[in-house]
């Protein structure tokens, strides 16, 4: 019986074709916005090599961060600054390359009841909501997007946690926003996946951040770890190239009116636009 | 409750307009499914055939287990599973994580708890002497199993849909191991599940649609198999 | 004697720290039919489970034609068959049930469907061929379990109570029938049965088992005449059973020749007027008087001059051990025996009724086929 079950296996793992394949850690937020596909799919196409099987694995960049540190992903796309300095310092990453950014955005109730949209920034809209107590909805999972909102908490002076109308949702961006929706909360989002779920909101955006969401591409060191080297480096190589940034700065164009990125490096004649605040 | 007619007519518009991609999400679906559940099958009823025949020392505790295991939850089978296939784990170097291979394992490792348990209920239904008097026929080991699953086959054949049903219904596990990766290890539960998160609730509500018409033809096929011999 | 078709030796079988079953020595010649008998729980079920290789015992061989049966059990179990007090049929047709047994040791399908047949008949269900095994009566299914035994045409057939489960009218039909196809085929067999009148009907010789011990084997009527310790004569109800042949019926009453003696017995026998009989009688039923007693004092049609042989007394009553011309035992109170004072070699009249007499027809069978 467990001899069945390791004939089975052996059969599966052989057609899998073994240790080529490439397994990039992808922050959730490019892939619930459906770029990851897109980018995955032109890889294929501009490099048809059956060796490597591409296998993009999408989670939270801080649990990407970690599978990095064992060795578990080739490549990595995250949106954590301080975490990704780390990983680097540590001597487990290696190549950060820039990738393409957006914004953080505020973003509630039509009415603005708390009137966030006249304050100068997002600290100040941030005293401006603990100071009457309205209700916001906080990712609460390490994610970027959670961990940028704590950043922004600490610079208002303000400690949230644990207050009534501070609510962990605890859940993905998309499944946040609309229970910020729901409850008439603010909340902060990436300008890709409020664009994305904008039609299905009623929420408006008033503050943008100052500093970009920054999304950057890792390799995981090869001298530290058994990854695949080649192609990971092919992978960076294409990502950068102008060919994958037009991908990027198109994406969303068609379906939302707008993109959803903005890439880091040239496309050629494509200009690109980040959500407009009003 | 427009949302979930758009839905079922997109299902259907999906279903008989024979989209490329739909359809590969839905063999996948099926095909990892059937294999967990054939190795759950297998695991299952050697272990429910020593239990319920040769009355080991220590069955109440196996089955109390077994019966706890029916409620393993799939995330936990499948961060428990990724652990171990994971390039540093014990099983790295067989490369399945991120494989429909790798889904196949969490899916059986959830199904066999659930298989095992109601078969050896199942045989438990049988006559305590019927193998004693299988064997003084003359059958051999094998096919005195094959006899004595025949004879249990109603309820066994509950068994491997309760098995199937909680295969191919599970998601933790699938994205966890699989990774819901386009064209490989994309099935009708992660893909609804990245669905709703891309804000695509029509198209989610078709997979999960298209998941229950699958969930109903398997079923109802093995119904229609359990319940012929019944009739006549 | 012959070489034994089947036998075991010092088998012992524990479970959980007891001991089940302990077997010294037992055999049975090849066409023998030997009745295994003992109370509930006395190990017999154990004995034929051992004897069909289907429990390994804790210690202690099964021997077959004299080699003692180490490996390859199942060609030693396809060369036998068991019959279990339930039917245990598949869900199948009734034929394909016959068959099963044939199928899985490989008989080719002409031969099995031949071999179904002949036995479907033989028990009289053959009308029952297509229907569903779930639809049968008891009696049936029964019927369908020993044909399906005996299409196997196996070298030793052993039954685990086979008739305990049927009602009386039934019960008594599918003995018949069994007794008949036993004769012909000439099948050596072991079978178990708390029920004295069966192993009496169908046993060539009688083991008594109780207690996971066999106590003693024999021919019925040694064993029933002579029981070997009180369990046993507690267990066999210590009739009387000897060997007689019916010599005339008379006045509906059957004249019987038991070593000399004249028995009348009032015994149904369906029919049978002539031929060899087991004639039994409950000790309870014994009267006994004085020798010189007129016999206008009973109305008992059987009165025999007998010999005391033994007189033991086991609490209020007292077991009279007789020699009517053949052992007889009778059963009387402790004052009878103050008021006859007997006691070995006293001279006594022997009554009962010609409704005591129980009697058992005995199938002629064949002698061994190597004897």
């Amino acid at each position: 019986m467990a001899l069945v079950l390791v004939v089975v296996l052996v059969g599966l793992s052989m057609s899998s074709c073994g240790g080529d394949d490439l397994v990039i850690g992808v922050s959730t937020s490019v892939r619930d916005t459906g770029l990851l596909d897109e980018l995955v799919d032109e890889f294929k196409r501009q490099r048809p090599d059956p060796a490597a099987t591409v296998k993009p694995v999408a989670t939270g960049s801080g649990q990407i961060i970690e599978l990095a540190r064992r060795g578990e992903v080739d490549i990595l796309i995250t949106h954590l600054p301080e975490a990704e300095a780390k990983l680097i310092a540590d001597g487990d990453g290696i190549d950060r390359r820039r990738l393409m950014h957006n914004f953080f955005v505020l973003v509630g109730p039509p009415d603005d009841p708390v009137g966030v949209r006249a304050a100068a920034s997002l600290p100040a809209a941030f005293r401006l909501i603990a100071g009457t107590e309205a209700t916001f909805v906080s990712r609460g999972d390490n994610s970027g997007t959670h961990v940028r909102e704590l950043a922004l908490w600490r610079q208002a002076g303000i400690d949230p946690v644990g207050e009534s109308w501070y609510q962990e949702s605890g859940a993905g961006q998309g499944q946040s926003l609309l229970v910020a929706s729901d409850k008439g909360a603010y909340t902060l989002v990436d300008s890709g996946t409020f664009v994305v779920f904008r039609e299905r909101l009623e929420l408006e955006p008033y503050v943008s951040d100052e500093e970009p969401n920054q999304y950057s591409i890792i390799r995981v060191n090869p001298d530290k770890h058994d990854v695949n080297e080649a192609a990971a480096l092919a992978f960076a190589e294409f990502l950068t190239s102008p060919a994958a940034q037009r991908v990027i700065a198109d994406f969303g164009r068609e379906k939302y009116g707008e993109p959803l990125f903005v890439p880091a490096g040239p496309v050629g004649d494509m200009t690109s636009i980040p959500v407009s605040i009003p | 409750m427009e949302l979930i007619w758009d839905g079922i007519t997109e299902a259907l518009r999906l279903i008989f307009s024979g989209d490329a991609e739909v359809y590969e999400i839905m063999l996948l679906s099926l095909a990892v499914s059937a294999a967990a559940t054939g190795i759950a099958l297998v695991i299952g009823l050697s272990i429910a055939s020593f239990l319920a025949f040769r009355a080991p020392p220590g069955r109440m505790l196996a089955l109390s287990i077994l019966n706890s295991g029916m409620a393993l939850p799939p995330v936990v089978v499948g961060l428990v599973v990724a652990v171990m296939l994971w390039r540093t784990g014990p099983l790295g170097q067989l490369h399945l994580l991120y494989t429909p291979a790798a889904i196949v394992i969490a899916q059986a490792v959830i199904a066999t708890p659930i298989v095992t348990a109601l078969s050896v209920v199942a045989l438990q239904t049988l006559h305590p002497k019927l193998r004693l008097q299988v064997l003084a026929l003359g059958a051999s080991r094998w096919q005195a199993a094959w006899l004595l699953f025949r004879e249990a086959r109603l309820p066994l054949l509950a068994a491997v849909m309760a098995g199937f049903g909680a295969a191919i219904s599970e998601v933790g596990a699938s994205i966890m191991v699989g990774g819901n990766i386009k064209g490989s290890t994309r099935t009708l539960t992660t893909a609804t599940v990245l669905e709703t998160s891309q804000g695509d609730f029509e198209t989610a509500i078709a997979l999960s649609f298209i998941l229950l018409a699958l969930v109903y033809a398997v079923t109802l096929t093995f119904t229609i198999i359990q319940q012929r011999r019944r009739a006549s | 004697m012959t070489q034994p078709k089947m036998g075991v030796r010092g088998v012992l079988v524990e479970r959980a720290g007891h001991r089940i079953l302990f077997v010294e020595e037992l055999d049975v010649s090849p066409g023998e039919v030997l009745a295994v008998v003992g109370p509930n729980g006395a190990g017999k079920s154990t004995l034929i489970h051992v004897l069909a290789l289907l429990e390994r015992p804790s210690a202690g061989e099964v021997l077959f034609d004299g080699r003692p049966v180490r490996d390859g059990l199942l060609s030693y179990r396809r060369r036998m068959a068991v019959v279990f007090q339930e039917p245990l049929l598949l869900d199948a047709t009734v034929e394909s049930n016959v068959g099963s047994g044939l199928a899985l040791r490989g008989v080719p399908r002409a031969e099995r469907a031949h071999r179904v047949r002949r036995w479907l008949e033989r028990f009289g269900i053959a009308a029952l061929a297509r229907r569903s095994a779930r639809t049968l009566s008891g009696g049936e299914a029964q019927r369908v379990s020993l044909a399906r035994a005996l299409a196997l045409e196996p070298e030793v057939l052993l039954m685990d109570e086979p008739f305990a489960a049927l009602d009386e009218p039934t019960r008594q039909a599918l003995i018949d029938d069994l007794d008949r196809a036993l004769a012909e085929t000439g099948t050596t067999v072991v079978f178990v049965s708390h029920d004295r009148a069966e192993a009496l009907r169908l046993g060539d010789r009688v083991a008594v088992i109780i207690g996971g011990r066999i106590r003693q084997v024999g021919p019925p009527s040694q064993v029933f005449a002579a029981p070997a310790d009180e369990e046993v004569a507690a267990f066999l109800g210590v009739e009387t059973i000897v060997p007689g042949r019916i010599s005339a019926v008379e006045e509906g009453l059957a004249v019987v020749e038991v070593s000399g003696c004249r028995v009348e017995a009032a015994s149904a026998l369906e029919g049978q007027s002539a031929g060899e009989v087991l004639v039994c009688l409950r000790p309870e039923d014994v009267v006994l008087s004085p020798a010189e007693d007129r016999p206008a004092a009973t109305s008992a049609r059987n009165r025999l001059p007998s010999v005391v042989r033994r007189v033991v007394r086991s609490g209020a009553q007292v077991r009279v051990e007789l020699d009517a011309g053949f052992p007889l035992v009778a059963l009387i109170t402790k004052q009878s025996l103050e008021e006859l004072s007997l006691e070995a070699g006293s001279r006594v009249v022997a009554s009962f009724k010609a409704t005591a007499v129980h009697l058992i027809p005995r199938h002629a069978r064949p002698q061994s086929p190597t004897g």
